[in-house]
């Protein structure tokens, strides 16, 4: 490989025309305030500019072309998002015209134009989303995400990081959740929503990730009796990790020794607490962590 | 039922629970959006499956995309700052959760035709912006043409001449009194910080320039003298089978920011749908509505056993107890044809129509609260 792969801004990968387009969001659980930005371009802290929308904006959510006239007004300048190394892997995958798989159904002529996502369970292709939660000492819960989103999406693509309720969530009389993986699922059960309701229901953290991932699972193996599910993900690979009021956390995965991700068979996360002196890393798999 | 109930008296809505045999359309608002009711029941009752589903929530909406139901539907009105109309849409199946979403579309008019086309055509759930009107146009097929009309550019000129007020800018210098584009406050003025946002919305009746949060507020404009000055048709179809799909579409909030995007195209926001259990569909002020998930929270209240009035009115309840100035209404339908609505600050109206209807029948809801009501009146006791 190039480059080490990350998915998040700088250095990340780009959409199939070339471009950078970065989703990120920020959620504070005390006021309920939020702010998110998908396919921005031109700034490379995309949460920063979501945190301007937050602050500064009446509205919660922008897009495209508008959140970068926005971040241009909030005094971003224009940076160059698309490293060399990952322009150089956009240019290799566009010499072989993106034949991984079409990507719009029923139009496989079309797929020299469009974009194939990496292929499931390639390792060489992770996907990743930088997800944080923090717990201050007043008991103020926020939650953020921030990421590049699939290598060569469709442009104009947008997963959950920015999605409230997908991505990300934040009740500071509950708890909160960020999701990371495959966005499209992720985005059918508002998942990091559902683990702040089954938090609210009275699990803990972890449960209330293991509650999630079951849901998820169960709604893809139920597949819809009427056939046709539009999964672009047939390896489900989800993570979601939560933290309560208490300061508590937990996460689950679908990960496991079937389903490895950057070769691992769990899905790692950090933790780091006042008065402990140090982070550690904790992992969950499929059936979760305390 | 009495619309003008004094607000601020905790209102007991009776609890709707019209018995009514399936197919079931629900949707929100009345006078022309029943159209798109009558539109999607007749299809729904001569169908069923996804496909069916799918169609009668699209030629449902798409009735009121073209007919511009409320000027706040389709083309040729609520055009943002820089006087483009763009549009928001949204389908959700309840079997699969399949979804598919369109924000910031722009120059196509039939936005939920394109959501569903990213549903049934693409791996993705959401696409936005230019790209999304390219996919539209180079994949789907669709006619490019443009969403202004002689009505909308006169709107977006009246607003101009008015020194573009109110609108949604803050913080920059003189965004209280001219046109953009603005200049970033120094620093030293500005405020900022976390929490604005719960401060700024407190605030908002003691503004002299008032920024128009919502397309509800008064203004002295076309707005005022339109009687359904309201915004985002939101559907749940129940087929003869009990299976649900729901959908949502807008063209959002007249002078939003360029870019901006509500709830309306956003998964458990606009609407949310849930195999054997039921769906929701939101409207009003979706910058703030969407920062509850009140869809899937109204259909996750309905999962834990409560009816779909309590579960709407739930949700109002819990967006109030944060925003007590927030405008919007919730309307659930549960799998098996029983409907609910719930709204704050907001006169909604929704329609239903089922064999057992006779036609369209168009409900009004009294609202829980309002700008004098304690945000705690809400909590209605079951």
């Amino acid at each position: 490989m190039l480059i080490e792969q990350y998915y998040v801004g700088y250095g990340g990968f780009p959409n199939a025309e070339g471009e950078m387009e970065l989703d990120a969001a920020i959620m504070c659980g005390s006021r309920k305030t939020y702010g998110g930005v998908a396919a921005l371009q031109g700034v490379s802290r995309a949460i920063s500019v979501a945190r301007r929308v937050m602050e500064e904006s009446v509205h919660s959510f922008l897009v495209g072309r508008g959140a970068s006239t926005f971040a241009r007004s909030q005094g971003f300048e224009w940076d160059e998002v698309l490293s060399p190394a990952a322009r150089e892997e956009w240019l290799i995958w566009k010499g072989n015209e993106g034949k991984e798989a079409p990507q719009v159904d029923g139009r496989e002529e079309e797929s020299a134009r469009v974009p194939a996502p990496p292929r499931e369970g390639d390792a060489a292709a992770p996907h990743d989303t930088v997800g944080l939660l923090v717990l201050d000492a007043h008991g103020n819960l926020a939650a953020g995400t921030s990421t590049s989103g699939w290598r060569f999406k469709h442009p104009g693509r947008v997963g959950d990081s920015p999605i409230v309720g997908s991505g990300l969530y934040a009740d500071s009389a509950v708890g909160g959740a960020v999701a990371t993986g495959d966005g499209e699922e992720i985005m059918r059960v508002c998942l990091s929503f559902l683990v702040v309701e089954k938090m609210r229901e009275g699990l803990g953290p972890a449960l209330a990730c293991q509650a999630g991932i079951r849901r998820l699972k169960a709604l893809i193996s139920e597949g819809g009796g009427e056939g046709e599910r539009q999964g672009m993900h047939e390896n489900l690979t989800v993570a979601v990790m939560a933290l309560d009021k208490e300061g508590r956390v937990g996460a689950a995965s679908t990960l496991g020794e079937h389903n490895r991700h950057r070769g691992r068979p769990g899905f790692p996360f950090v933790v780091w607490k006042e008065g402990l002196g140090k982070a550690w890393v904790e992992e969950a798999d499929d059936t979760g962590t305390a | 039922m009495n619309l003008f109930t004094i607000i601020g008296v905790l209102v007991y809505y009776p609890a709707v629970s019209f018995a009514s045999a399936l197919p079931l359309v629900l949707n929100t608002w009345s006078e022309d959006f029943t159209g798109a009711t009558r539109t999607a029941f007749d299809v729904i009752s001569q169908a069923t499956g996804r496909g069916g589903r799918l169609d009668a929530l699209e030629q449902g909406l798409n009735f009121c995309e073209l007919h511009q139901c409320g000027g706040s539907v389709g083309f040729g009105g609520h055009s943002d700052a820089s006087g483009e109309v763009t549009l928001d849409a949204m389908v959700m199946d309840g079997v699969t959760h399949d979804v598919g979403g369109v924000g910031g579309l722009r120059r196509v008019k039939r936005a939920v035709s394109v959501a569903r086309g990213v549903l049934e055509h693409t791996n993705h759930s959401l696409l936005v912006g230019e790209a999304a009107t390219r996919f539209a146009i180079d994949f789907l097929g669709f006619e490019e043409e443009s969403l202004s009309t002689p009505e909308s550019v006169e709107e977006q000129a009246a607003w101009v001449a008015g020194g573009c007020q109110p609108n949604y800018y803050r913080a920059f210098d003189h965004c209280t009194s001219s046109c953009p584009p603005y200049v970033l406050q120094a620093p030293g003025t500005r405020e900022s910080g976390t929490g604005q946002q719960m401060e700024r919305w407190g605030r908002v009746g003691r503004e002299e320039h008032r920024p128009r949060y919502s397309p509800y507020v008064e203004e002295g404009s076309r707005q005022q003298q339109q009687p359904s000055n309201h915004d985002t048709i939101g559907m749940v179809v129940v087929d003869q089978e009990g299976e649900l799909a729901c959908g949502v579409t807008t063209n959002g909030l007249g002078h939003k920011v360029p870019g901006r995007v509500g709830d309306s195209p956003v998964p458990g926001a606009g609407c949310y749908v849930e195999r054997g259990v039921g769906g929701c569909a939101c409207t009003g002020d979706g910058d703030v509505m969407m920062r509850f998930s009140p869809s899937a929270r109204a259909v996750m209240g309905m999962e834990a056993g409560m009816a779909p009035q309590e579960a709407a009115e739930a949700v109002v309840g819990s967006i109030a107890r944060y925003y007590p100035d927030f405008r919007g209404g919730v309307v659930c339908a549960d799998a098996g044809g029983g409907v609910g609505a719930a709204a704050w600050n907001l006169r909604l109206s929704f329609s239903t129509q089922s064999p057992a209807t006779e036609g369209v029948q168009v409900y009004s809801v009294t609202p829980l609260g309002g700008k004098r009501g304690r945000a705690g009146d809400v909590a209605r006791v079951s």
